[in-house]
C-alpha cells in the first residue's frame, strides 16, 4: 500500500469517528468541549490494545528474526 | 490513489451490504423512537385526562380553576364540552372560540358516554393529540372534556434525533470505507502479485517467483505457482537440452555413415580387412541410431497414451535370461563382472514379456555404461506378495539431489554425461512408465562414487484373464 492511501483511509476512518462521536453526545447538549472530552477519552482507550498489539507483533517479528 | 479491479469489486460488495445493513438499521432504530415517543405521549394524556375528569365529576365550583391551573402547568389545552354542545375553553381569562377539531359526531358520542381519541393537525401544521372523556355525575353524563396535547416538543426531538442517525450512519459509512480501503489492498495485494507474477511466466520469464509467506489458501497458492514455474523451468531447460543432445545423438551415426560409405563408394579402401571394419562401423551406427529412433517412437507413443501391452502371466526369469543375454558382451568387453541371483519358487507376475525385457534391458545397459570396474548384480527374489528384481551396479553412482528428477524424459545427471556415456536420455524415463503400467513400482538407491541399485517390485499375479490387452 502506498503512503496516499493510508493516509486517505486513514482520514476517512478520523472523519466516521467524529461523526459517530458527535452524533452520540450531540443530543441534549450540543457542546463542542463535552464532545472532545469523550473523543479523547475513546481515542486514549483505543491506543491502549494498539500500543498493545504493536509491541507484542515487533517483540514476535524481531524475535523470529534474529533466530 | 489507484485501485484495483479485485480490490475495487471487492469493496464495493462489503460497502453495498454496509449500506443495506445501516439502512435497515436506521430504518428500524427511527421507527422505534417514534413509537416510543408517541406511547409516552399517549400514556401521559391519557393519565392527565383521567386526572381532569376525576376533578370535574366532584361538582365543586373551584375545579374549572383548579384544572385550568393544572393545565398551564401540563401544557396542555382543555376544552370543557356541555350538554347543550356549547365548549368552554380553559385557557386564559377571556372566552375563546371553540376548537376547530370540535366535531358534532364525535360530542355525541362523548355525550353518550363513551371516551374518544384522534390525531389532529391545525392551519399552522401543529399537530395535536386529542383525548376526550365524559364527565360522569349520578351514573348519567352531564358534561365532557377534552384534552388537546401538543405534539410540536415529540416532533422536533424526532427532527433532531433523526439527523443525529443520519450524522451517525454518515459517521459509520465513512469508518467503514476507511477500513475497507486498506482492507481490500492488503487482501487483494497478494492476487495480485499472483497475476502479475503469472503474466510474468506467460511472456516467458519462468525465473520469476513470488515471495508469499501465508500458510493460507492462498499462500498454498503462491507456493502451487512457485513449483509451477519451477518445473516449467526444468521443462524448458530439460527440452532444450534434449533437442541439443538429440541432435548431437542423430548427427554422429549420421556423419559416420556418410564418411564410410563414401569411402567405400569412391573405392578409397586399400584392403578387404579394411572394409570390413568400416563396414562394421557402419551396421553399429545404424544400429544406435535404430535404438534411438525407437525410444522416441516408444516415448511419443506413450505420451500419445496408445502403447499397447500384451498382458500375460509372465516369469520375470525369462525377459531376465533374454536381457542378461543381450548384455554379456558388452560387460565382457568392460571386463565387468555380471552377477545372478535368481531365487527359485518365485511366482509369475502379470505381464508383457517383450517390455520387461526392455527395462531389464535398458536398466542393464544404463548400469553397464556408467560402470568402469566393479560388479552388476541381477538379483530375483521373493518379497511378501510381489516379485522383486534388482539390478545393482558399482558405477559412478547419482548424486542424492539428483534422484528425483531421473525418471523424468530428456533428464541427465551431468550434461557431460552425455557425450562421454552416450545414451538417449530417455531409458529410466521408459523403465518408469513401462514398469507402473503393468502395476510395478520402481525405486532407486544411490551414492556418488559407489554405486547405484534399481528395485522393481511387481505384485504377483492374481486372477487375470489370460492373454489381456490393455493400452
Amino acid at each position: 500500500m502506498k503512503k496516499l492511501d493510508w493516509i486517505f483511509s486513514l482520514f476517512l476512518i478520523i472523519m466516521g469517528l467524529t461523526c459517530l462521536f458527535f452524533s452520540a453526545n450531540a443530543f441534549g447538549h450540543e457542546s463542542f468541549l463535552s464532545f472532545g472530552r469523550a473523543f479523547f477519552q475513546v481515542c486514549m482507550w483505543m491506543a491502549c490494545p494498539v500500543m498493545l498489539l504493536a509491541i507484542l507483533y515487533l517483540w514476535f517479528y524481531l524475535g523470529k528474526k534474529s533466530k | 490513489m489507484t485501485m484495483n479491479r479485485i480490490g475495487l469489486k471487492l469493496g464495493v460488495a462489503i460497502m453495498v451490504l454496509i449500506i443495506v445493513i445501516l439502512l435497515s438499521l436506521g430504518l428500524a432504530v427511527d421507527r422505534l423512537f417514534t413509537t416510543f415517543y408517541d406511547a409516552q405521549m399517549k400514556e401521559d394524556t391519557h393519565e392527565i385526562a383521567a386526572h381532569f375528569t376525576t376533578m370535574a365529576a366532584s361538582g365543586e365550583d373551584s375545579s374549572q380553576s383548579m384544572i385550568r391551573t393544572f393545565a398551564e402547568f401540563s401544557n396542555v389545552k382543555v376544552y370543557w364540552l356541555y350538554a347543550d354542545g356549547r365548549v368552554l375553553t380553559l385557557e386564559g381569562k377571556k372566552e375563546q372560540p371553540s376548537p376547530s377539531f370540535v366535531r358534532k359526531s364525535e360530542n355525541r358520542r362523548l355525550l353518550s358516554g363513551h371516551a374518544i381519541e384522534f390525531r389532529f393537525q391545525d392551519g399552522q401544521h401543529n399537530r395535536y393529540y386529542v383525548v376526550g372523556k365524559p364527565v360522569k355525575r349520578d351514573k348519567s353524563t352531564r358534561s365532557a372534556i377534552y384534552i388537546a396535547s401538543s405534539m410540536k416538543q415529540i416532533d422536533n426531538s424526532l427532527y433532531r434525533l433523526r439527523g443525529l442517525l443520519i450524522l451517525s450512519g454518515l459517521g459509520a459509512f465513512l469508518l467503514a470505507l476507511g477500513m475497507i480501503l486498506i482492507m481490500s489492498k492488503l487482501l487483494s495485494r497478494p492476487l495480485l502479485q499472483m497475476q502479475h507474477m503469472t503474466g510474468k511466466m506467460a511472456k516467458g520469464d519462468w525465473d520469476a517467483r513470488l515471495k508469499i509467506g501465508g500458510r493460507d489458501e492462498i499462500g498454498m497458492l503462491g507456493r502451487s505457482i512457485n513449483d509451477l514455474a519451477a518445473s516449467l523451468q526444468r521443462y524448458r531447460d530439460t527440452r532444450q537440452a534434449f533437442f541439443s543432445n538429440i541432435s548431437h545423438e542423430l548427427r554422429t551415426p549420421v556423419t559416420y555413415l556418410q564418411g564410410y560409405t563414401k569411402v567405400l563408394a569412391d573405392g578409397m579402401v586399400q584392403s578387404d580387412k579394411e572394409k570390413e571394419q568400416y563396414l562394421s562401423i557402419i551396421y553399429q551406427e545404424s544400429v544406435r541410431l535404430e535404438r534411438l529412433i525407437n525410444d522416441l517412437f516408444d516415448l511419443s507413443k506413450m505420451e500419445e497414451g496408445q502403447i499397447k501391452l500384451t498382458m500375460e502371466s509372465l516369469d520375470l526369469k525369462g525377459p531376465m535370461k533374454a536381457a542378461l543375454q543381450k548384455v554379456k558382451l558388452k560387460a565382457e568387453n568392460k571386463h565387468l563382472s555380471l552377477q545372478v541371483d535368481v531365487h527359485e519358487h518365485v511366482p509369475c507376475i502379470h505381464g508383457d514379456r517383450q517390455r520387461m525385457e526392455q527395462v531389464l534391458l535398458n536398466l542393464l545397459e544404463n548400469a553397464i555404461r556408467f560402470t568402469e570396474n566393479g560388479t552388476i548384480l541381477v538379483q530375483l527374489k521373493k518379497q511378501n506378495n510381489a516379485g522383486v528384481v534388482i539390478v545393482a551396479d558399482t558405477g559412478i553412482g547419482i548424486p542424492n539431489e539428483e534422484l528425483p528428477f531421473i525418471f523424468e524424459r530428456f533428464y541427465r545427471v551431468e550434461k557431460s554425461r552425455a557425450r562421454k556415456y552416450g545414451g538417449t536420455g530417455l531409458g529410466l524415463s521408459i523403465v518408469k512408465k513401462y514398469v507402473e503400467i503393468q502395476g510395478g513400482t520402481v525405486h532407486v538407491e544411490s551414492t556418488a562414487g559407489v554405486g547405484t541399485t534399481f528395485t522393481l517390485t511387481f505384485p504377483f499375479e492374481e486372477k487375470h484373464e489370460k492373454g489381456g490387452m490393455i493400452s
